[in-house]
């Protein structure tokens, strides 16, 4: 298999030495003076050099020539015989090189046997195959194969093409010398390298100088683009100058230009596109004309595509590095394209070829502190190439020249190229491109290509956009189009938010109440009974009816005790005592100023906890995204206190086993600092979840207990003058307060428990944390909540208002008396209010079936917390204005969204707004 | 094999033959036909300490630890440490607290300003162009405590217009607030229909520390719709959404956003105060201004991408060091204008001086220690700040060992240069605990210079 390669590689190159050597003395003897003839003759020899396996044409002969001719197909047999021992790609050259050595049809008789001798199965042996191989040798020369057709019954000519080279086992015409000394030569240097032996040496040694020089090429543009890691963004300026030449030549790719402290001029492809590198001491010499001279002679070579060309004539080089005229014809081949760029450029901007080779000059006279590192500076001769830059008008060639030169390079290039075939008329016409074709089709329509959708479009327009019947004409088209801009997400929005509008509303108080009875009452003829569902909530209700009612009881005593002795001088005085001798005032000052205080609400708890925790617009508490990190820390903090706890519980034991127990107050003590509470509810003093915490959070209170008690016989004896016990009695009283009246809290505490969001992790540890002890008391501490009965807590609240005198009575005291009478009048309006709507909800008490329920909601305070809780129940619905329009306008098919045959009118309207917003955003400056 | 050669040695030659030429930009060279105009001399190129040190206060908010000096030092390459701290954590993190400030302020009461600074580091993370950000801003629906963008508006609840113009237009339209604008052209009806926009917006209370910002349809007769300061007016009910495309699309944004980097990387606005447009402040190096708003625009107002064109001109790295009443020079920038650090930056380099590792709470404690009780206020105005200031400077550092063993290395570390022979011997006897206290109250180091 080597040896095969080998042999088509040493052809090409010997193809590619007959045709350089050519060139060369062509451009010796009869020169032209066009850069393009030299550029094409040079292409020319190159490609001798990637000709490996040449295009097979078939012309198809004549029937009455072919029915007398020698020629005829070869057999199937033959072909697949062939095909078991090369690969396709030689098939074809394997095939003519077998045709050539057949002296005649009759010796093919047995065509498998012959092909071996030339082409070695990897199984034969290759010392085999030369011994065979050198009859064939002896039989070969510039002799027409003849097998005959007879001898291969199901042998059929077929028209072939290029790309398929393996069914281009045709006949060689007779005259096709060139082709037939190529195959010749071919067949000697294999024949020969088998005879040998020593082929695969040769080929070791090539493939190493392939391996080196690939390896060379591809380190040296690694290093090219190290030393561009270097260049920098040209000025502005500079940028200008390309951008406007780009602009001049029409060209659409980009291109950036750098400056580099020595490399360039240069243009090259670097991972991030196509670069003009300049070297910044030469382009600050070069005035702004030189500098687009060169930039134009460096577009030329982007426009006329001589990176690729080169990188391409690198290549042959690389595969015929042992061939000196390879290494010539890639020298010449790149020189002559900085003469063809130079000759687009005086072509397209004769005034500029001054200035390039100004630029030329300018930049030889400082390659000594500037290597230049491309060829636009180091094409050929700099005498050669400024002279042919200045003398550009005068490149006509000759008629008499262009044709010799043509006249010469169309047969080096059949030379190996081509290989021309006869065949006999087709029969008939394959299908097998035509099926292609349709399952290429068939794919298409199956498999359709999907564009790319702007990342702007939001997702329900695309949806609606995607399900559009039509929308590829049109209005439609138009449409679906807008929709994907951001004024047409505006115009839809629009469009959105006025269906909404209309179809959401603003339900008034009397519907809200309606919503509620229906939603949660069941009506039985006259009578409504409540709905199961509801039941829970209900009781609730009654019983915070209940707990207000005897509170607001308590609180009237108070109110009326002060309206008595109320110094009433004053008109806000005056106003005050109507109302503190108001029937309606208990409970609105209940509801409104003391109702947090005495039963807390998952709302004051919330203010607890609204650094870390927010209630959400469903009701469901979520931890801040921005304190999560704070949440985490303050869980950890408290999982490191536990075992601190712990101790310090254990301690407050043995203390409190340490404690004589002469009397009551020695028993509580006693109980009190054996009490696991008490130990949670101490540490949780001055204990926030941010302290880092240590065993020292306790030491004031062994400090106390130290300062409380003196030793004796029988254990520690309390020293009941001391102001540390008092300290630690009056905490105790308070924790006994906070047990008493635990549920207060806990109650509103699992609500929010059972509100908080489970997504993840980290709640799920806040939830368990907050179900502790720990994180009652904190939250006890944090409130600053203390056990107070009504008519307490109404008294601190007068106390705000108002001041007892020496004489008894009482004065305001308020910053602002003005400010009190104003309440007052809110207070009176607002009960005027309820008492008007009361009647209504009376009349519904009447009818209810639960008596209890109907008991509460007669009451002052009972009609003040209905109202909130048919607040808190009604629900908003969010109304989808898009998806209304959008039902207004289309109508919902199984093929998709088609639009009304009324509807072209709206359509017509969004597409007139649109262009209207586009014409008020076409106003940019003020 | 010539081409290979010469590569080779471009790589080896080092990156200092690009020299000053390089670094010249068309900033540069507009900047120098300004003071060609004006007759003025330009000041040198700082050195590459004092390049580091501006540079890592500007980009990341602190000054450059001792390796990360080491390093640069060792290969002094601008644009590589340019990008190096763009490229880094710290960047988008200081740069979103910076914007939060901006556009914030230190106000939490009105709206959950963390929220929104969390939101500003992921644009910043995720380079997100300024006009999308910006549009984010000004249309942002939804709740507060989780979608940052609104709380810009939430926090200028009352004539928002008033920060909208001064943050991104950079025009005083509160000047026309009560009579018409006594230096410019705006009029009290400007200021009206401009904050007009606003209008078509609901505040919703969720829950304590969670408002709700929805749009609303308001619907008006013609001579009541709102007017954008380019004389364009919304065509529908989606107000805010139009008002925010008439912004960003117009060239006063650019300007101003240009106009804004410029400020914070220089010192000074090409027009000064950086939010006072106006007719009779014009900006000093109008062509300048324009060549930076044209650029950001050109460039999808990509902050990165200006932020190299500025850090990279010669303008940004001149010397500071110049003699009293060089007004003009300073307007023309000619020489650097030092300018002093932000509380925030002094904290971090505080901790990076000493060697302490950075406490949001301490921080948060010494920013307000800077501006006092009205945090929103000029802290210049408050002239208790330096002594709370300095109390609690003392506090900070007091328990902090000193960080180096000698006093170079306390000046390295400290100001990123080393001593020189007056200032050996002006500390010597002194302790480095007395000597890390008195650098820290340097102006040295308080100031990017």
């Amino acid at each position: 298999m080597i040896s095969e390669w080998f042999a088509l590689l040493l052809r090409a190159s010997f193809l590619l030495l007959i045709t350089g050597s050519c060139v060369t003395l062509l451009s010796r003897l009869y020169p032209v003076r066009s850069a393009r003839w030299h550029r094409l003759a040079w292409g020319a020899v190159l490609l001798q050099g990637v000709v490996l396996v040449p295009i097979s044409l078939t012309i198809e002969i004549p029937a009455w020539l072919a029915a007398s001719s020698i020629l005829s197909a070869e057999s199937s047999e033959t072909s697949d015989a062939l095909s078991e021992h090369v690969p396709v790609g030689v098939s074809a050259i394997s095939r003519i090189s077998r045709n050539t050595p057949e002296p005649n049809a009759g010796a093919s008789a047995d065509s498998n046997a012959t092909f071996q001798y030339i082409l070695p199965s990897p199984q034969t042996d290759v010392s085999d195959a030369g011994e065979n191989s050198i009859p064939s040798m002896s039989s070969s020369g510039p002799v027409l194969s003849a097998v005959g057709s007879a001898d291969l019954p199901d042998a059929r000519p077929r028209e072939l093409s290029a790309s398929e080279p393996n069914v281009s086992q045709q006949r060689v015409h007779p005259h096709a010398g060139s082709t037939e000394v190529a195959v010749s030569v071919t067949e000697k240097l294999m024949t020969a390298a088998g005879r040998v032996g020593w082929i695969r040496w040769l080929s070791a040694a090539w493939i190493c100088g392939v391996i080196g020089l690939a390896g060379f090429g591809l380190a040296g543009y690694v290093i090219l683009n190290l030393a561009l890691l270097r260049a920098r963004p040209a000025r502005r300026s500079w940028v200008k100058e390309l951008q406007n030449l780009s602009l001049e030549l029409n060209l659409d790719r980009r291109v950036a230009l750098d400056v580099h402290p020595v490399v360039g001029p240069l243009i090259c492809r670097t991972p991030g596109g196509y670069r003009i590198v300049v070297p910044i001491g030469l382009w600050s010499e070069l005035s702004s004309d030189e500098r687009i001279a060169v930039l134009h002679h460096e577009l030329s070579h982007l426009r006329r595509g001589d990176l690729w060309k080169s990188l391409l004539a690198r290549l042959v080089l690389i595969l015929h590095w042992f061939n000196p005229l390879a290494w010539t014809s890639a020298r010449r081949f790149e020189e002559s394209a900085e003469w063809a760029c130079d000759a687009m450029m005086a072509g397209e901007q004769p005034a500029r070829v001054v200035h390039l080779a100004n630029a030329l000059l300018t930049a030889t006279a400082a390659r000594e502190g500037s290597p230049v590192l491309a060829l636009s500076a180091t094409g050929g001769p700099l005498f050669q190439r400024v002279r042919r830059l200045v003398s550009w008008d005068q490149q006509g060639d000759t008629v008499m020249q262009r044709v010799v030169w043509g006249g010469l390079l169309c047969p080096l290039v059949s030379l190996s190229l081509f290989q021309l075939q006869f065949a006999e008329p087709a029969t008939e016409q394959p299908a097998t491109a035509a099926i292609a074709s349709a399952e290429t089709s068939e794919d298409e329509q199956q498999n359709p290509r999907t564009e790319s959708v702007p990342a702007q479009m939001s997702g329900e327009l695309k949806e609606i956009a995607d399900r559009i019947i039509g929308s590829d004409q049109g209005n439609l088209k138009k449409l679906v189009a807008l929709m994907k801009t951001p004024t047409g997400r505006i115009v839809m929005a629009d469009r959105a938010a006025l269906h909404a509008q209309d179809a959401a509303g603003d339900p008034d108080d009397v519907s809200r109440w309606q919503q509620f009875v229906s939603e949660h009452f069941k009506r039985n003829g006259s009578a409504f009974s409540v709905n199961p569902a509801f039941q829970a909530k209900c009781d609730e209700y009654v019983a915070a009816v209940s707990d207000a009612e005897a509170d607001v009881k308590l609180i009237e005593l108070i109110l009326k005790e002060t309206a008595a002795a109320l110094d009433t001088s004053t008109e806000p005085a005056q106003f005050l005592q109507r109302f503190l001798n108001h029937e309606g005032a208990p409970a609105f000052v209940y509801m409104n100023e003391l109702r947090s205080r005495l039963h807390p609400r998952i709302e004051d708890l919330s203010d607890v906890f609204s650094e870390m925790l927010v209630r959400n617009s469903e009701g469901q508490f979520v931890i801040r995204p921005v304190r999560r990190r704070a949440v985490e820390e303050r869980l950890r903090n408290i999982e490191r206190f536990q075992p601190m706890l712990k101790r310090f519980h254990e301690e407050l034991t043995a203390w409190s086993e340490d404690l004589a127990d002469p009397d009551r107050r020695h028993t509580n003590l006693k109980s009190m600092l054996a009490d696991p509470g008490v130990a949670v509810f101490l540490a949780s003093r001055d204990l926030t979840e941010d302290d880092e915490p240590d065993d020292e959070h306790f030491d004031d209170y062994f400090y106390l207990l130290e300062e409380a008690t003196n030793d004796a016989p029988a254990g520690l004896i309390l020293n009941a003058e001391s102001e540390q016990l008092q300290e630690i009695e009056s905490e105790l009283r308070r924790y006994s307060a906070v047990r008493q009246n635990r549920s207060v809290l806990e109650k509103p505490l699992q609500e929010l428990i059972d509100r908080l969001d489970q997504s993840d992790d980290l709640h799920v540890r806040l939830k368990a944390y907050l179900s502790t002890d720990l994180a009652l008391m904190i939250m006890v501490r944090e409130m600053d909540y203390s056990a107070i009965t009504a008519d307490d807590a109404a008294r601190e609240w007068l106390s705000d208002l108002v001041t007892q005198g020496d004489n008894g009575k009482y004065t305001i005291t308020s910053e602002s008396p003005e400010d009190v009478k104003s309440r007052c009048e809110d207070f009176f309006r607002e009960f005027r209010e309820l008492r008007r709507r009361g009647r209504s909800l009376d009349e519904f008490a009447s009818q209810l079936v639960d008596r209890n329920l109907a008991a509460a909601i007669r009451t002052l305070s009972g009609k003040l917390l209905l109202q909130e809780l048919v607040e808190n129940s009604a629900k908003r619905s969010d109304v989808d204005g898009l998806q209304l329009w959008v039902s207004a306008h289309f109508e919902e098919t199984a093929e998709g969204l088609k639009l009304h045959d009324w509807a072209d009118e709206e359509i017509n309207a969004i597409l007139h707004e649109a262009a209207e917003l586009e014409e008020q955003f076409s106003k940019t400056d003020f | 094999m010539q081409r290979l050669i010469v590569t080779i040695l471009a790589v080896l030659i080092p990156a200092d033959a690009m020299a000053e030429e390089t670094v010249e930009t068309e900033v540069d060279a507009i900047l120098k036909s300004a003071w060609m105009e004006a007759g003025v001399q330009p000041s040198s190129i700082c050195s590459d300490e004092q390049f580091l040190r501006r540079v890592t206060l500007d980009l990341v908010g602190r000054i450059p630890t001792v390796p990360e000096r080491e390093q640069f030092l060792s290969r002094p390459d601008r644009s590589a440490l340019i990008e190096r701290l763009l490229n880094s954590s710290e960047f988008p993190t200081f740069w979103g607290e910076l914007w939060t400030t901006q556009l914030f302020g230190y106000e939490t009461s009105n709206a959950d300003r963390d929220t929104l600074a969390l939101w500003l580091h992921d644009q910043f993370r995720g380079n997100r162009p300024y006009d999308q950000i910006v549009e984010d801003l000004l249309t942002s629906t939804g709740e507060s405590a989780f979608n940052g963008p609104v709380n810009f508006l939430l926090r200028y609840a009352d004539e928002p217009v008033v920060k909208v113009s001064r943050a991104f237009l950079g025009v005083r339209l509160d000047c026309a607030r009560c009579h018409d604008h006594p230096f410019d052209r705006w009029t009290q009806t400007d200021f009206r229909q401009m904050n007009r926009f606003f209008e078509a917006t609901e505040r919703q209370d969720v829950s304590a520390g969670n408002v709700r910002l929805v749009d609303v349809v308001r619907e008006v007769s013609a001579e009541d719709r709102p007017r954008f300061l380019t004389g364009a007016e919304p065509r529908t009910t989606q107000w805010r959404a139009e008002f925010a495309l008439f912004m960003t699309r117009s060239r006063p944004f650019a300007r101003n956003f240009a106009n804004r980097l410029w400020y914070h990387f220089m010192g000074r606005g090409l027009v000064h105060p950086a939010d006072d447009f106006n007719a009779s402040n014009p900006a000093s190096v109008p062509a300048l201004l324009e060549h930076l708003a044209e650029e950001a625009r050109s460039n999808g107002f990509d902050f990165r991408h200006m932020i190299r064109v500025i850090c990279s001109s010669q303008a940004y790295q001149r010397q500071s060091v110049s003699p009293k009443d060089d007004q003009l020079r300073h307007t023309l920038f000619a020489v650097r204008t030092i300018k002093p650090l932000t509380p925030e930056q002094w904290y971090e380099s505080m901790c990076i001086a000493t060697g302490q590792a950075s406490r949001s709470r301490d921080r948060d404690n010494l920013v307000r220690a800077f501006f006092g009780d009205d945090l929103n206020a000029d802290f210049s105005s408050t002239w208790e700040y330096r002594e709370t200031v300095q109390g609690l400077m003392s506090r900070l550092v007091d328990p902090v060992r000193s960080p180096a063993r000698s006093l170079d290395e306390l000046f390295i570390r400290f100001l990123g240069r080393s001593a020189t022979s007056e200032e050996l011997e002006k500390c010597a006897g002194r302790s480095l605990g007395e000597v890390s206290f008195a650098l820290l109250h340097s102006s040295e180091f308080a100031f990017n210079h």
